[in-house]
């Protein structure tokens, strides 16, 4: 399966991490059985369908903190690695995952994404610094309006 | 108040198979390391039956909801084999756990879980039901590598057999029948931990995978990735 334009790594809207598609690739050699692969593509059509909705607002803060809210986008527990090492507890409710579950509760998985504005406005510079894809970020407008960083599924492996 | 045994139609070693349930299971697995410091293999088995059995007396077994395995009566009083084949091969292998100097019967979270709990601690300090548990564990006895006290608490503890008391070691070994549990045993699909949310959960789940990310990025891995995503016909 493709993913929308939208979310191509040199989208200047959305960025996927590199860790992001070394877990995707990680995930698929996983031994979980033959389900594995369609279950992680009705995740990227997930990812697929809210990079959709996302394209549709105002790149402002404030449409930002409105969308979080609309697609009730819960705080994620799990931090960009780089973060989560050095300590930093300042952008703790910033990070955000879409959760995605098979209907009778067999699997479950997430996407971990962050909204690079709203550490702008907290001033969280050294926090977005250590946590975005590049060293680039300067503290100015070089970030992306959205960035996916991580994915995790867990189904249980029953022998 | 002691738990009746009840006789299932299944073996009991057998793990939830609901995924939130399965996790739950590993997540409080995690916590008694957590709050123990270091524990040993065998009072692992032996806490958590220990603190289903002081749910039960204070009659906040159907409130609380922590562990989805049910025990049964095994060579050394109660017992579930799963948490050995199966539950601490898995934190072991997502380096979530490793052992105390080399000693397969002692048991300590790694740095990196040690973080996650820390803060799953912090945010719950007023979770009233947390705070119990943490409160029963902290009564279980400290000396938690050694192995007298769960031999012969295990050992001696009471449940209900067909209208009688008795001491575990009055049953028979039997895979099938429930001694102590947190929920029905013919349950096979398993429940969600109420005192941990689904964030906590999932971040659980990226932890196990954590080991596999941490390879440096390189050209090769690049083209390696690329060349996974290929062949499962994804294009990034």
């Amino acid at each position: 399966m493709a993913l929308s334009p939208t979310l191509l790594s040199d989208s200047s809207f959305v960025l996927l991490h590199g860790n992001f598609k070394n877990n995707l690739a990680n995930l698929l050699c996983k031994d979980y059985g033959k389900q594995i692969k369609p279950n992680l593509e009705k995740m990227l059509e997930e990812l697929n369908n809210f990079s959709i909705r996302l394209n549709s607002v105002d790149k402002t803060l404030n449409a930002v903190k409105d969308f979080i809210k609309s697609e009730r986008l819960e705080a994620s527990k799990f931090f960009p690695k780089q973060y989560f090492n050095n300590g930093f507890e300042g952008a703790d409710d910033l990070f955000f995952y879409l959760k995605i579950q098979d209907p009778q509760g067999y699997w479950i998985g997430a996407i971990y994404l962050f909204f690079p504005h709203l550490f702008l406005e907290k001033s969280l510079s050294d926090e977005l610094r250590c946590c975005s894809f590049r060293e680039g970020f300067t503290g100015g407008l070089d970030v992306r309006f959205c960035e996916v960083f991580s994915i995790t599924y867990y189904e249980p492996s029953l022998s | 108040m002691v738990f009746k045994v009840v006789e299932t139609q299944r073996d009991l070693r057998t793990p939830p198979k609901k995924s939130e349930a399965y996790l739950s299971d590993l997540f409080f697995v995690l916590y008694l390391i957590y709050l123990s410091k270091t524990i040993s293999k065998i009072n692992i088995q032996k806490c958590i039956v220990y603190v289903l059995e002081k749910l039960l007396e204070k009659n906040k077994l159907d409130d609380i909801k922590v562990f989805n395995l049910s025990f049964y009566r095994w060579g050394y009083g109660d017992y579930n084999k799963c948490i050995s084949t199966d539950y601490i091969p898995e934190l072991l292998r997502g380096g979530l756990i490793e052992e105390v100097d080399g000693d397969k019967n002692g048991y300590t979270l790694t740095a990196e879980a040690g973080k996650l709990f820390k803060r799953y601690e912090k945010e719950n300090a007023s979770n009233e039901k947390l705070l119990l548990v943490q409160e029963i564990i902290g009564t279980y006895p400290e000396d938690r590598k050694g192995f007298l006290f769960p031999f012969g608490y295990s050992h001696k503890r009471k449940v209900e057999y067909k209208g009688k008391e008795l001491s575990i070691d009055d049953l028979e070994p039997d895979e099938s029948k429930a001694t102590a549990y947190n929920t029905n045993p013919n349950e096979i699909e398993g429940f969600k931990s109420n005192i941990v949310s689904t964030n906590y959960l999932l971040a659980l789940s990226s932890l196990l995978d954590g080991e596999q990310s941490k390879q440096e990025e390189s050209e090769e891995q690049e083209e390696r990735v690329k060349k996974i995503l290929q062949e499962a016909g994804i294009e990034l």
